[in-house]
Order: C-alpha cells, then sequence, then structure tokens
C-alpha cells in the first residue's frame, strides 16, 4: 500500500505498543509482524522474528509460566479462532535485561477479513493487564484496519497477477509459432521485430512472475519444504546452469566449493532460485571480460556462499534500500539490463524464512559482494 | 520443428479460449492428433464420448464447472497407464504441485515457461519414452 508517501510498514510501526502479529494457521504459528516496542523489549531487530515461529518468541521472553506456557497461548489463539472472541493470558518472564521475573498480560484478538479469522493479534503488555475492553482499544483496531487492507493488497496482487499471466501466457504460444517457422519462413526484417515482441512479453511473463511471488511470501503463503541438501552440490549445479549465460556474455564463473559435503535442512527450491537471482545479477551488472566468484564455505553454525562480481558496485546511497521492495538501482547498466526490483527483496524475505541472512558488501577495487548465510541448525 | 514419427493422440484441457486453440495448433500443426476440452468435466465427456485412451493428457487445474484436481479424482490416472498426464499449470505452490502428483499425474509444467518447441519437443520425449517400453 503506498498513498501519500506512507506505506504500510510506516503506518504500521507507528502504531504504539507491544505487539505483533501471527499467521492463524496452526499448528505452527508464523509471525509475520511486530512492533519496535516489543522487539526493543525482547532485545532484537524487528526483522529477526518476522516469519520466526511463535515459539521464537518465547526463546526470548524465557521461562514461561506454569499455567501459561507456549502450549498455553498457542491453545489460547486456538481458542480465538475458534469462537472468534479475544481472550486474555498471563505469561511469566524474564526481563531480557534483568532477572526479576514479570508477568505479562496479553491480549489475544482476531483479525476477521472475509468472514474467516486472517490474523491474529498478540498484544503483550508488560505492565497493564488486559480487560474485555481492550478488544476494541483503540491500537487494535487500528492494526486490524492497515492489517485488513495489506492482506487485500496482497490478494488483488496474486489475483490481478494470475490474470494477467494467462494472457501474456497465449501471447507467447502465438508468437512462438510464428517466430519457430510454424506458418512459413520469416524475412531477417520480419523475425527481428517477432524477436522483439517475444522478449517484451517475456519480460511482462518475469514481472507478473516477481509479483507472484512477492504477493506468496508478503501473504504467508510459501510453503516450504525443508529436507537435507548438500550445499556444494545445489550451488555448483547453479553455476554449471548459469555457466552458458557467462560464457555468451564473456565472462568468467569461477566455482570454489567447500572441502567437505554441507548438509543443510533448506527448501532446496527456493535456495535454488535465491541463488540463480544473485548470479543473475551479477553476471547482468558486470561488464564483458571480467570475473564472477562463487564460494561455499563452512564455519561451526552455517553456511555461507558468496558471490563477489567485479561490476559496476552500488553506491552508498543505494545500499540501504537495496532489499526494498521495488528497488531500482541506478547504475550505468540498470536500464539496459531491466528487472522489475523484487529480486532481492524476494530473496531476503525467503532467506529470513530460513532463519538465515543475505547482505552486501562492496567489493575492492570496485564490483559487489553477496553473502548469504544460512544456519545449519534451525529451530524454525 | 519435430519430425514426427510417432503421432499422438492428445486431449487438450484448457478454460481459456485462445490457450487452447494455441495448443491444438501447434500440435496439430506437427501432425498429432488433438481433441479439446474446457474443463474437468468436458474432458471425462469426451473421452466418454470418444472411447479413446489418449497417449496424453494435457490438463490445467484452475478451470471452472470441474477442475484439473477434480478431473483428476473422477478420472483415477492409475486406472490409465497408457495415458500420460501433464499438469500444465501457472500455479507453480508446493501444494498445487503435491495434490497433482498424490493424484497420479506424470510431469508438472509451468505453462508459462513453455514455448511452442518446448511442448513439441515434451509430447515427442513422452512419445520416444512409450515406444522404447
Amino acid at each position: 500500500m503506498k498513498r501519500l508517501g506512507i506505506s504500510y510498514d510506516q503506518l504500521f510501526h507507528a502504531v504504539p505498543g507491544y505487539y505483533l502479529v501471527v499467521q492463524p494457521h496452526a499448528p505452527e504459528y508464523t509471525i509475520i509482524e511486530i512492533s519496535d516496542s516489543l522487539a526493543a523489549l525482547l532485545g532484537v531487530s524487528p526483522g529477526t522474528l518476522i516469519n520466526q515461529r511463535l515459539s521464537a518468541i518465547f526463546q526470548r521472553i524465557g521461562r514461561q509460566s506454569k499455567n501459561n506456557s507456549a502450549q498455553g497461548l498457542v491453545g489460547a489463539i486456538r481458542q480465538v479462532i475458534a469462537t472468534g472472541e479475544p481472550c486474555h493470558v498471563l505469561l511469566e518472564s524474564h526481563r531480557p535485561a534483568g532477572a526479576t521475573a514479570a508477568e505479562w498480560h496479553t491480549g489475544i484478538f482476531p483479525i476477521k477479513h472475509a468472514g474467516i479469522t486472517a490474523g491474529i493479534i498478540v498484544s503483550i503488555d508488560p505492565d497493564k493487564p488486559y480487560s474485555a475492553e481492550d478488544a476494541t482499544d483503540d491500537h487494535v483496531r487500528r492494526l486490524e484496519h492497515l492489517i485488513k487492507i495489506n492482506q487485500s493488497k496482497d490478494e488483488f496482487i496474486s489475483i490481478a497477477s494470475h490474470q494477467l499471466r494467462t494472457p501474456a501466457t497465449g501471447v507467447k504460444q502465438y508468437l512462438g509459432m510464428l517466430r519457430e517457422g510454424m506458418f512459413g519462413e520469416l524475412s531477417p526484417a520480419q523475425k527481428e521485430i517477432l524477436d522483439r515482441a517475444y522478449e517484451s512479453n517475456e519480460r511482462q511473463l518475469v514481472i507478473v512472475r516477481d509479483l507472484l511471488k512477492v504477493a506468496q511470501v508478503d501473504g504467508g503463503k510459501v510453503s516450504l519444504h525443508f529436507e537435507g541438501v548438500d550445499m556444494n552440490q545445489l550451488v555448483q549445479h547453479v553455476t554449471q546452469d548459469s555457466a552458458d549465460v557467462f560464457k555468451s556474455r564473456r565472462q568468467t564463473l569461477k566455482y570454489h566449493a567447500a572441502k567437505d559435503r554441507i548438509i543443510v535442512s533448506v527448501d532446496a527450491d527456493t535456495i535454488r532460485m535465491v541463488v540463480e537471482n544473485i548470479l543473475d545479477n551479477a553476471s547482468k551488472y558486470t561488464e564483458e571480460g571480467k570475473c564472477v566468484e562463487v564460494r561455499v564455505r563452512e564455519t561451526k553454525k552455517s553456511v555461507k556462499i558468496r558471490i563477489a562480481d567485479q561490476g559496476v558496485g552500488i553506491s552508498t546511497t543505494e545500499q540501504s534500500r537495496l532489499f526494498e521492495k521495488f528497488s531500482r538501482i541506478e547504475n550505468i547498466l540498470s536500464t539496459k539490463v531491466g528487472g522489475t526490483g523484487l529480486g532481492l527483496y524476494w530473496a531476503k524475505r525467503v532467506i529470513d524464512l530460513h532463519g538465515g541472512s543475505i547482505t552486501y558488501a562492496p567489493n575492492k577495487p570496485h564490483g559487489s559482494i553477496f553473502e548469504i548465510v544460512l544456519p545449519k541448525e534451525t529451530n524454525l | 520443428m519435430s519430425t514426427q514419427s510417432n503421432n499422438a493422440t492428445i486431449l487438450v484441457v484448457e478454460d481459456d479460449a485462445a490457450l487452447n486453440d494455441a495448443y491444438r495448433t501447434i500440435l496439430g500443426t506437427v501432425g498429432h492428433n488433438v481433441l479439446v476440452a474446457f474443463n474437468g468435466q468436458e474432458a471425462l465427456d469426451v473421452l466418454a464420448q470418444e472411447r479413446i485412451e489418449p497417449d496424453i493428457i494435457l490438463l490445467d487445474l484452475r478451470m471452472p464447472v470441474l477442475d484439473g484436481v477434480g478431473f483428476l479424482k473422477e478420472y483415477h490416472p492409475e486406472k490409465h497407464p497408457d495415458t500420460t498426464v501433464v499438469v500444465f499449470s501457472n500455479y507453480d505452490a508446493h501444494k498445487d504441485i503435491d495434490a497433482a502428483y498424490e493424484l497420479g499425474v506424470d510431469r508438472y509444467v509451468l505453462k508459462a515457461r513453455a514455448a511452442p518447441k518446448d511442448l513439441i519437443h515434451l509430447v515427442d520425449g513422452i512419445m520416444n519414452e512409450k515406444s522404447d517400453d
């Protein structure tokens, strides 16, 4: 949502209080929003807990009271989903900075959307007990309104994208038939015109695909299939698949594998797409004759995938918005390359879902380094 | 372009008229025998009326009246071992793919990625596998 230059995120974080929002899909309730105040109370940055399971909160809160354990809160959420009525529980915890046990009054409020419970607001207050009237608390209603609008936006993007994809797929078939000579030989000029039309259509399909991917990840509709994957092998396959593209652009692609197999529990499909995305960017923003190096290495607790190019790099001012939605970075190649400004945003969200991180650093003397860190053991 | 040696009988099940026509044209042009249906129920009706076991069914998932999953539940691919069911969908969520495979689908193709030559190669590959068996 973007209106008068104010984004949904800005509006959401302007609502005061200690709260988080979880998806109402049992058994694993996922945190999709968290207020700055609560994140600060827990001693983390808000991004750390987004897309984590609700249990991550309990790791932060510490000890739970005997009556209101993690299961107690989950049970209360189930009750709210079943009844559609708000309720409250009392969490007992250590405050992160101190040793004194404290009771955290916790209100649980359903967000109704299109007749179903589309979200749950868990409003934690370290100081004030909740009463029934809190169900109509101004800030809860404001949150509810914002979240509904945001969900409507995600649904709209998803539906509109699917609707756009079908006719664009039709155009691909008809242009493809002509281009492939199914209805007779084409003159070089006709072929060139058709090639341009086909490429434009392909770009349109990529935009639609990226919009859909982002709508899915924003709407919490990405289901990941975690399985043990050899990261050396996965990255090697991606580099092998990309070899022709690098060759056609007269670039060198070097792959440095880790010494041993590194088995990590990840969703292979999405991690592969993330690495492909970073590698594709590295090639697109690197001039002919230059080199891109991919390195996989293992640390005690994680696997690191480092992709370093000798390309045009990213200016200091633009680095901060690199992983934001629709962030097209301006440089000498960006007009030629095209793109949606959604790829890195989506990649970051996916890596977040794995409990990992993705970071940028400038390469010396010029170029970019992207590093993906995935935990070997995940609490997700 | 395919040099057809294995002409196939293919049932295209696709609700978008332009895409349905495109697939019929592409496959017909290289010599395959193409039947068409615009939803799962029509596909079941065509199969009953024609009394045939097509070599390949190209099946969209989201369709009115009876969708692809509904068709698969009625059709029972496991009862038709000579027919290869290929889901041709623009939905690539794991749950869609998993549901299709659980119902006996042989392949899953994201149709936005498949150019006409890819469709022809797909059919050629399936027919070559059948002739090798």
